[in-house]
This record gives structure tokens, C-alpha cells and sequence, in this order.
């Protein structure tokens, strides 16, 4: 949290650990985000071209497709969400132990 | 109806005095400046997370929801589950890089490597133009509301609400207004849940039998299975699940609640903790919208024969708590959504003050040269003066279509303070000239095609056919902020341009290590 003097940022920048930490975290971050937005809006324009599909009910139950796909989206983005702040917090932990920095 | 609900009196009462003492006990914790803005940085990574659910679990969502069910079907499933998806994408994207380069506001964010003052003036404009509307949509529905549960005269209404908003924000500041926000949330999240067993209880627990009902009285029957009765062509669904995916991100209150948690690591459980919430709140509301359609279709005393409901399409959940719950159950939710928009509109309110006091006033028009007790003297009569504002305009716009406000707002959200953020957050290209051009590229294309869109256009100014055929602006006023700013930003040759991108790599470091 101290005042950042100029070579500080530079050094943790160039550090190998920081970098390594620096893309896995944007690898998880985009692929997570891209995959839910695609799922999402995907599902949004099922219900625009197939929407008596997606009226029908699901399997044996009075659900409707799109309500059960919509309670599949919704459920999907908790459980990426937790298994999200899991890796990270094991991401900086890792990178914590490599450099025997405490915070 | 009207006449006065004895439970709903005594809950809210009971509400009211609560709240009044956590601001009285807040108001002695409340001193320095961050402690008015972000509680001192001392909130839970769980207690936030309640509150971030509360901010959000508003009576737009919790009313208007299931009377969008009540019209629109399975459409409103689009709505649900982007909420969900919208609030993941937080965590994924900004969450924890918030906490880490802000201090009370989202303007500290993007203004840590661009022009202070002018990206400050940029974000202080995103945040009222988002604030002012979303307080009115919240204040008018309160205002309707209470008329019809409690037989108050509006203005009475309104004014109560506008009152104790204001007090809770300039006594207990952020320490208040979080205390406050989460009660709320745990009376919404129980009272939610208690309305939902009640409902499928009259089924006995059987779901199919509750969506064969529904079909059965519905005047649409089958159909309201069936998407598109509300959004038929692709662009209206492409722009609406936009607004929720990137809005959520851009609304001020939410932005202003990392700020409250000491680190990243609580900013990323406090998410976690609202995406749990949210999601189970959403989902059942959905179920609590069908149940609404099974059994209040057909009962005269809520549902006319042309399908009208009485009081208004809010009020679909008070009338099947009356129905399912009885009397004292009807006064309990009534209560608890009344609470739902006190909470709300306090949380709004705080952040148009901080943005005002702390990124006007302290940053821009002095300079930084303030000292702490002045800036939080400055921020509670910003928030005086704020609060009437938002009190007279909700006295003048008592017609005014709610969920045509809260729209606008988000749609501002979506395509002002959004791309700001995630640019200054992303892409070391990004300039100040880049950022101001793009957010006022933003906010007119906003304007611009709503003032054309088939709401306003056709149904405010009564022409015959809307310009812009759409209902949702996102999905063109995102676009374009985004394509300006960054064609901006690539042709900005200034020497302020040449510092804007050498500033990335420490605030690359900065936001991820705190």
C-alpha cells in the first residue's frame, strides 16, 4: 500500500511469479466470462428462433425448455463463481509461497 | 384494501425504529470521510455480500418482476438469469481490481492513471444521470405503493420515504446505510422464501400441477410457455441482455460497495456471497410469478375479467401474499417491500452524495485541498440537497412510468460508466481525451434513441410509429462508446495521452496485488 516509487511497480512487473500469476488469472477471467456471456445470449435468441421448442415442456415434467435452460444458467453462474474465487485465492496463494512474501 | 393493515403498520413501524437506532449508533462510528463513505473499509466480506444482494433485490425487481411474469411469461426468464450472469461477470472482471485501486468512489478507479479532473467531472455526470432517475423510479413506486397498502396520500408517502433515506445518509453514512440494507435483505430473502412454500403449498408441492393451472385460467393459456411475448426479434433480446450483463457493473451504489471490505479477497467472497443470494432469489420469484398467474386469474377482487390487476401490475406478489397468507402474512410482505425501497433508495442517495462532495467538490473544484472534516460537511449537505431534489421531482412525476426509469438508468449504466472502467481496467491504450469523448458518445446515443424508442416516441408523445423500432438502446449505445473511445484514445497524439498509458503498468500492479 505504500506510496509507489517508481522501480517498485517495475520490479514486481518483471517478476516471473507476478507475470505467471498475471496470466493465468486473465486466462480464467475471459474464458469464464465469454463462455457465460455465449451461454446466455445464446439462450436468449433460442427463444427468439425457436420458440415453440422451447415452450415445450422438459422431459416428463410441466416445466417448459425455456424455463428449465434459464434455471440451468442461473445455477451455472454460482457454481462458476464459487469455483472462480477458489482458483484465484489458490492463484495468489501459490505466488504468495513462491516468493515467501507476506502481503 | 385501504384501510389500514395492523401487522404491516406494527412491522414497518417496528422497521423504522430499528433503522433509526443503527443510524443513531452508526452516527457515533461516523467521523472521517471514509468512514461516511465506505464504513471505514471494516464490512464483512458476508455482510456485504448480504447488502450487494440487498442493493440489487429491489422493488424492481422483487414486484416488477413477477408482474412482468404475469404479462409477459417466460420472457421474464431473460431478466432473471441475466441478472445472475451479470453479477458472476462482476466477480470475473472487476471486483476484487476495484478494491484494490479505489478508494470511495469509481471515479478513484478510473481516474488512477487518466486526468483526474476531467474523468472525475465524466464519472460524477454517469453517476448522477444514473442515480437521479433510478431514486425517482424507486421514490414513485414507493409512493403508489404505500398509497394502496396503507390509504396514505402520496405525497405523505414520498415524502416519508425521502425523509428517512436522508436521515439514515447523513447521520450513519455508509455504516447505516449497509446495516440497513442488509436487515432488508435477510426480511426480503425469508419473507421470499416464506411466499413461495405458501404458494406451492396450494398445490401441494406438485410444480406440474401448478404450471397446467397457470396455462389453464391464464387468457393466453398455453402462450405464456412460450417465449416472445414481450421480445420477438433478436435485437431487443441482444440489447435487454446487455443491459443487464454490463449495466449491473456500471450502477454507482453497487460500484461504491467494494469499497467497504478491507481487500480483494473479501471483494471476491462478498460477490460471492450476492451471486448465491441474488441467483436463489431470482429463481424463486420466477416460481412465486407462475404460482401468481395459477391462482390470482380468475379472482375478481385481484384480476379483472380484461385481465387487469388491481393496483397495478406491481402489485402481483403483495395480492398472492394476501391470498395465500392471509391478512397478517399481506402485512408482513407489505412492510418488508416498503423496507425493500427505504434500503434501496438510501444506498442510491449515498452514492450521488459521494460522487458530488468527494469527486466535484473535494477533487475537482478544490483541488484535493480539503481537509476530512469538511469533505464529510460537504457530503451531508449534498446529500440534504439531493434528497429534496429527489423528493420534489418524485412529487412531479407522480405518472411516470417506473420501469421505463429504471431502464434508462441502466441503459446510462451500461454505456457511460461501463466502458470507462473496463477500459481504463483493460486496455493500456486508453487515453483521458479517449474516455471523456467516449462517455459523452455514450450518454447521447442513450438519450437519443430512447427519446425514439417505441416507449417514449409513441407512447409519451403519442406519435403514430417509432423511429428507433427497439426497446432497448444497450445494445447501439455500448457499441458505440466503446468504438468511439477507443478511436479516440488510438489518435490521441497529446502529451497527456503519452503519460494516460505509461501510468498501466503500475496501476496493473497496483490492482492486483492491492
Amino acid at each position: 500500500m505504500a506510496i509507489d516509487q517508481n522501480d517498485d511497480h517495475l520490479a514486481i512487473l518483471n517478476d516471473p511469479s507476478f507475470q505467471t500469476l498475471l496470466s493465468k488469472r486473465s486466462r480464467l477471467r475471459w474464458s469464464l466470462s465469454i463462455f457465460l456471456s455465449a451461454t446466455y445470449l445464446g439462450y436468449g435468441l433460442l427463444g427468439v428462433y425457436f420458440p415453440d421448442v422451447m415452450a415445450r415442456p422438459f422431459f416428463g415434467t410441466a416445466m417448459p425448455w425455456v424455463m428449465f435452460m434459464g434455471y440451468l444458467i442461473i445455477l451455472l453462474s454460482i457454481v462458476l463463481s464459487i469455483a472462480y474465487i477458489r482458483l484465484v485465492n489458490n492463484l495468489i496463494l501459490e505466488r504468495d509461497s513462491d516468493t515467501g512474501a507476506a502481503d | 384494501m385501504g384501510a389500514l393493515n395492523v401487522t404491516a403498520a406494527f412491522i414497518f413501524i417496528a422497521f423504522v425504529a430499528v433503522s433509526l437506532y443503527i443510524t443513531y449508533w452508526a452516527a457515533n462510528r461516523t467521523r472521517s470521510a471514509g468512514e461516511f463513505y465506505t464504513a471505514g473499509g471494516k464490512i464483512t466480506g458476508f455482510q456485504n455480500g448480504l447488502a450487494l444482494a440487498g442493493d440489487f433485490m429491489s422493488a424492481a425487481t422483487f414486484l416488477g418482476l413477477t408482474g412482468l411474469i404475469f404479462i409477459g411469461g417466460t420472457d421474464a426468464m431473460l431478466f432473471t438469469a441475466g441478472i445472475a450472469v451479470g453479477w458472476a461477470l462482476i466477480l470475473f472482471v472487476l471486483a476484487d481490481r476495484l478494491r484494490n485501486l479505489g478508494k470511495y468512489t469509481f471515479a478513484d478507479v478510473v481516474a488512477f492513471r487518466l486526468h483526474s479532473r476531467k474523468l472525475r467531472v465524466l464519472a460524477a455526470a454517469g453517476t448522477l444521470t444514473v442515480a437521479i432517475p433510478y431514486l425517482i423510479a424507486q421514490m414513485v413506486g414507493a409512493g403508489s405503493l404505500i398509497e394502496t397498502l396503507f390509504g396514505l396520500p402520496y405525497y405523505v408517502a414520498v415524502l416519508i420515504v425521502g425523509t428517512l433515506m436522508t436521515v439514515y445518509v447523513v447521520f450513519g453514512g455508509m455504516l447505516a446505510t449497509t446495516w440497513v440494507q442488509v436487515i432488508k435483505a435477510v426480511l426480503l430473502l425469508s419473507g421470499g422464501s416464506a411466499l413461495l412454500v405458501l404458494t406451492l403449498a396450494q398445490f401441494g408441492f406438485d410444480l406440474g400441477a401448478m404450471f397446467e393451472r397457470a396455462a389453464e385460467v391464464h387468457p393466453r393459456g398455453q402462450a405464456i410457455f412460450k417465449p416472445g411475448l414481450m421480445l420477438k426479434d433478436p435485437i431487443s433480446v441482444i440489447s435487454l441482455g446487455l443491459a443487464f450483463l454490463l449495466g449491473t457493473a456500471g450502477l454507482p451504489h453497487v460500484l461504491m460497495r467494494f469499497f467497504t471490505v478491507p481487500d480483494g479477497r473479501q471483494a471476491r467472497r462478498s460477490i460471492g456471497f450476492a451471486v448465491v443470494f441474488i441467483g436463489y432469489f431470482q429463481a424463486a420469484v420466477v416460481l412465486i410469478g407462475f404460482g401468481a398467474v395459477a391462482l390470482l386469474s380468475g379472482e375478481t377482487e385481484y384480476v379483472d375479467s380484461a385481465g387487469r390487476i388491481a393496483g397495478g401490475a406491481n402489485m402481483v406478489s403483495i395480492h398472492l401474499s394476501r391470498l395465500v397468507g392471509g391478512e397478517a402474512f399481506f402485512g408482513f410482505m407489505s412492510a418488508v417491500a416498503f423496507a425493500t425501497i427505504l434500503a434501496v433508495v438510501s444506498g442510491i442517495l449515498l452514492s450521488a452524495s459521494a460522487s458530488v462532495a468527494h469527486d466535484v467538490y473535494a477533487r475537482v473544484i478544490r483541488k484535493g485541498q480539503i481537509s476530512d472534516n469538511k469533505e464529510v460537511q460537504v457530503s451531508r449537505i449534498a446529500t440534504v440537497v439531493i434528497g429534496a431534489t429527489a423528493i420534489a421531482l418524485s412529487l412531479l412525476v407522480k405518472d411516470i412510468n417506473v420501469g421505463v426509469l429504471s431502464t434508462f438508468a441502466l441503459a446510462i449504466a451500461a454505456s457511460v460508466n461501463f466502458p470507462a472502467i473496463f477500459l481504463s481496467l483493460f486496455w493500456r491504450g486508453l487515453t483521458t481525451r479517449g474516455a471523456v469523448v467516449g462517455g459523452i458518445t455514450g450518454l447521447a446515443v442513450v438519450v437519443t434513441l430512447s427519446v425514439l424508442s417505441p416507449t417514449f416516441w409513441v407512447q409519451v408523445l403519442g406519435h403514430e410509429t417509432a423511429i428507433y423500432p427497439y426497446a432497448y438502446p444497450t445494445l447501439f449505445s455500448v457499441l458505440a462508446a466503446f468504438f468511439v473511445t477507443m478511436l479516440v484514445s488510438k489518435l490521441d497524439r497529446s502529451p497527456r495521452a503519452e503519460l494516460d498509458r505509461k501510468g498501466y503498468d503500475e496501476q496493473l500492479v497496483k490492482s492486483e496485488l492491492g
